[in-house]
């Protein structure tokens, strides 16, 4: 008796868990179908527009410009925190601002930029902090754009660990497809759109704003990356090998920031000055009163950032004596 | 691992296959799996404190088992009081100790009196709060011979530890999930059913509204110093928003987690926005730790019993506790404090029961006498919030006095009418859902099959849209 009782139960779980299960996978198959759809859809009309898509023509400057060069690596600590004209008439080489934005991880930023690279160059890595903290280097959800909306042939060439990163954002960069704000009532927007940057590739499109108020970072998450470290360092190996300039220097940073995360910074300055990196300034020389940025602790104002021009000048000019 | 992380999207189906399809055979099979689940699911926050966790729970255990021993009135108090004691002084110590010890050298000094104290750089181990009150409710109910106690050290631990719980409640009563643990669970397609919507439902309060209010609640609070008094409004609007997001949707994805499990968790919010009066919002605003200090302080000090006075000290006491109970400082006190001041006239005039039936039952629109209760309601629990989430004291005076200003009639500064909009969207599902345990719970009888999955397939779109931030839940600090 209790063996059919047990027989029927246990049927009667089958069937019902075989329902559930059914359904589930069903919703599942269908949510994994559209995301495969939005995977393949073409970049939208609104993202065409963004910084991002200014990739582009700043690998074409990389193709392009002339020796001698000097080519900045960052994230929007270049982009908006630097005056590339002011290197030019200073130091005579033809600087090219390659940055972005920080998202995409100083780990592609340095595979990325290596193809581009020739003899006699001059490049100076200027990574944001967050970078040498838990697995910002890796990139987030914009190097997947980049991967799969700018270059989506090329886009093997990331690392097992970036994509680990960045796949979370695959469900959320094809949901992203169907959005209807993706496609009508496209306007540029005027600071972060394809054409707010200058002939070098430094935005200057905030130049001349108000600047706008904005929440301090108070820390950096995660724990320090040795990885990014000795990644750095196999990067400056491999310059030296070509006969190319090497440097790493500071991002600039809001002062109330500063403040908060200064024993984190301490940290990587320590860490970087163990290494056989060359280092252009120190970070403390690089951060900035509040009232220089603009609307991020990264970013500067045209004073700010003019400022900020003049010491990597002076810096440039002791190391490369 | 949080619950709205990729870790527990591939945690809680690998706990739910061993569940169902690899120990279902025996209760005690599958109580250890969920033990060991639960108690590797805590070590992914700080394995250190699993220790702790451990500890407490043998304590409260063996404690128990000593008080139904002994028939010694002396004895069991001995055991009694060992154990409230030891889990108290675990919960002073990690919680409560810089406050104490900071507030005396402060008191001292005012005093003209200089001492040397030490405050000490401590991490506080998350859901000690929670399962605290967990273990002191099963040893007050042994000791009160409400409950028998557990003589199955698996089974007395899953109770303390059961995952979907353990680190944010609801805070569980040895007489509801106790038996649960005990007998076979059976898999019900309906019930599993229910739990999957109400942890979609969760995830979308979370990630979608609790996540995104935060953004601006937090600029708005960092700055108060520099926004107009209708920025400020708007912030903690936003703040009042989140908070609910936030802890209900963690107790949204908590019950229906569990519901996968077979097993019922006690309702933790029930629509508080939609309260008429202060007395009704916290009779669905954090309900399990409103019924424990009901059941545990209120009633063992008398509660409506004896009188207007004792009402209301009792009524005091228990706001100023529930605030404290929140962490060490003294916005949370004050934030009691004014809860209980709210509270008061219903309690002197005897009308705090009477709105206990949800509002506008079986219609669909309130009267305009309700939507007016409705919104005075919301507006002092709104005010309330600004102590809540306030650095210190002095930050929340100056954050209200910057309110009550001309420019409470400017256009804010800092607004978002994309999210203005999905919070309207939002309150109308819960609004239109009121009449269940969770705002989804009917659905199956409203719409049809393919409308609710086009509704499931948005709702999970717009929380994958918004991941990538991982925000920890509000409620883990405390």
């Amino acid at each position: 008796m209790s063996e059919l009782i047990n027989n029927l139960f246990i049927s009667n779980f089958e069937q019902i868990m075989k329902r559930f299960l059914n359904r589930l996978v069903c919703f599942v198959c269908i949510l994994l179908f559209v995301i495969t759809v939005g995977i393949f859809l073409p970049a939208t009309p609104r993202e065409k527009k963004s910084l991002l898509f200014s990739k582009i023509a700043k690998d074409s400057l990389l193709k392009v410009t002339k020796s001698p060069r000097i080519i900045f690596i960052g994230g929007s600590n270049l982009s908006f925190g630097l005056n590339s004209q002011m290197i030019k008439d200073s130091l005579h080489y033809f600087p090219i601002n390659t940055s972005i934005q920080a998202s995409l991880g100083i780990i592609y930023m340095m595979d990325d930029v290596w193809q581009y690279l020739k003899k006699n160059d001059v490049v100076i890595l200027v990574p944001e902090y967050a970078n040498f903290y838990g697995n910002f280097a890796y990139g987030s959800e914009e190097l997947l754009r980049i991967e799969l909306d700018i270059y989506p042939i090329k886009n093997i060439s990331l690392r097992k660990k970036q994509w680990l990163n960045i796949a979370k954002f695959i469900p959320k960069y094809a949901f992203s497809k169907f959005r209807p704000s993706e496609y009508i009532n496209i306007k540029e927007n005027d600071i972060y759109g394809i054409h707010s940057y200058n002939q070098y590739g430094d935005v200057d499109a905030h130049w001349y704003k108000k600047s706008v108020k904005y929440e301090p970072i108070t820390k950096f998450h995660g724990a320090l990356n040795d990885a990014v470290f000795n990644s750095i360092e196999t990067f400056n190996n491999k310059l030296k090998s070509r006969g190319i300039l090497f440097y790493v220097s500071y991002p600039c940073f809001q002062k109330t920031s500063y403040n908060h995360c200064a024993k984190q910074i301490n940290e990587i300055e320590k860490k970087l000055k163990q290494s056989q990196i060359n280092i252009l300034g120190s970070p403390d020389k690089y951060c900035f009163d509040d009232s220089l940025t603009f609307n991020k602790p990264y970013h500067l104002t045209k004073s700010g950032l003019d400022r900020r021009t003049q010491f990597l000048i002076e810096d440039l000019k002791v190391a490369m004596k | 691992m949080l619950f709205n992380s990729i870790s527990y999207l591939v945690f809680l189906p690998i706990v739910f296959i061993l569940y169902w399809f690899v120990f279902s055979n025996k209760v005690k099979t599958q109580n250890l799996l969920l033990l060991l689940s639960s108690y590797f699911f805590y070590s992914c926050w700080d394995w250190r404190f699993l220790f702790l966790l451990i500890f407490s729970t043998v304590l409260d255990y063996y404690t128990g088992i000593k008080i139904q021993q002994n028939s010694s009135t002396n004895r069991r108090k001995y055991w009694f009081w060992l154990s409230v004691c030891t889990n108290l002084g675990f919960l002073g110590i990690f919680k409560y100790y810089n406050f104490f010890i900071e507030n005396f050298i402060q008191l001292f000094s005012e005093l003209g009196i200089q001492i040397h104290a030490t405050t000490i750089n401590i991490i506080l181990p998350v859901g000690i709060s929670f399962y605290t009150f967990h273990g002191l409710s099963y040893v007050i109910d042994i000791y009160k011979n409400r409950i028998k106690a557990e003589n199955n050290f698996i089974d007395y631990a899953v109770f303390v530890s059961f995952f979907p719980l353990l680190v944010a409640g609801p805070i569980e009563r040895a007489t509801h999930l106790l038996p649960q643990i005990k007998i076979k669970r059976i898999f019900e397609y309906k019930y599993a059913n229910e739990g999957l919507r109400q942890i979609l439902w969760g995830l979308f309060k979370k990630v979608v509204i609790a996540d995104q209010c935060a953004q601006y609640a937090d600029i708005v609070f960092s700055n108060s110093n520099i926004y107009s008094g209708s920025t400020l409004l708007l912030g903690a609007f936003f703040f009042t928003i989140q908070i609910y997001g936030d802890f209900s949707g963690y107790s949204d994805i908590a019950i229906g987690t569990a519901k996968l499990f077979g097993i019922d968790l006690l309702k933790n919010f029930s629509y508080p926005y939609f309260s008429r009066d202060i007395a009704e919002f916290w009779r669905r605003w954090h309900i399990s730790l409103s019924s424990w200090f009901k059941d545990y302080l209120y009633i063992p000090l008398g509660g409506s019993k004896g009188g207007t006075y004792v009402k209301v000290r009792n009524t005091f006491i228990i706001f100023l506790v529930s605030g404290f109970w929140h962490g060490a400082n003294w916005t949370f006190i004050i934030w009691g404090l004014l809860n209980a001041l709210y509270i008061m006239p219903s309690i002197i005039f005897n009308t705090n029961r009477n709105n206990l039936e949800i509002v506008a039952k079986g219609r669909l629109f309130p009267t305009i006498k309700e939507f007016i209760s409705i919104c005075i309601t919301f507006m002092l629990a709104l005010f309330a919030w600004i102590f809540f989430r306030s650095d210190n004291l002095h930050v929340a005076c100056d954050f209200i006095k910057n309110i009550f200003d001309y420019s409470l009639f400017a256009i804010p500064q800092v607004k978002d009418m994309r999210l203005l909009l999905t919070i309207a969207i939002f309150f109308s599902i819960e609004w239109i859902g009121r009449e269940g345990s969770f705002a989804l719970e009917y659905l199956e009888k409203r719409l049809p099959l393919l409308l609710r999955w086009i509704f499931y397939g948005i709702l999970t779109a717009s929380i994958v849209s918004h991941v990538g931030t991982d925000k920890q839940f509000i409620y883990f600090q405390f």
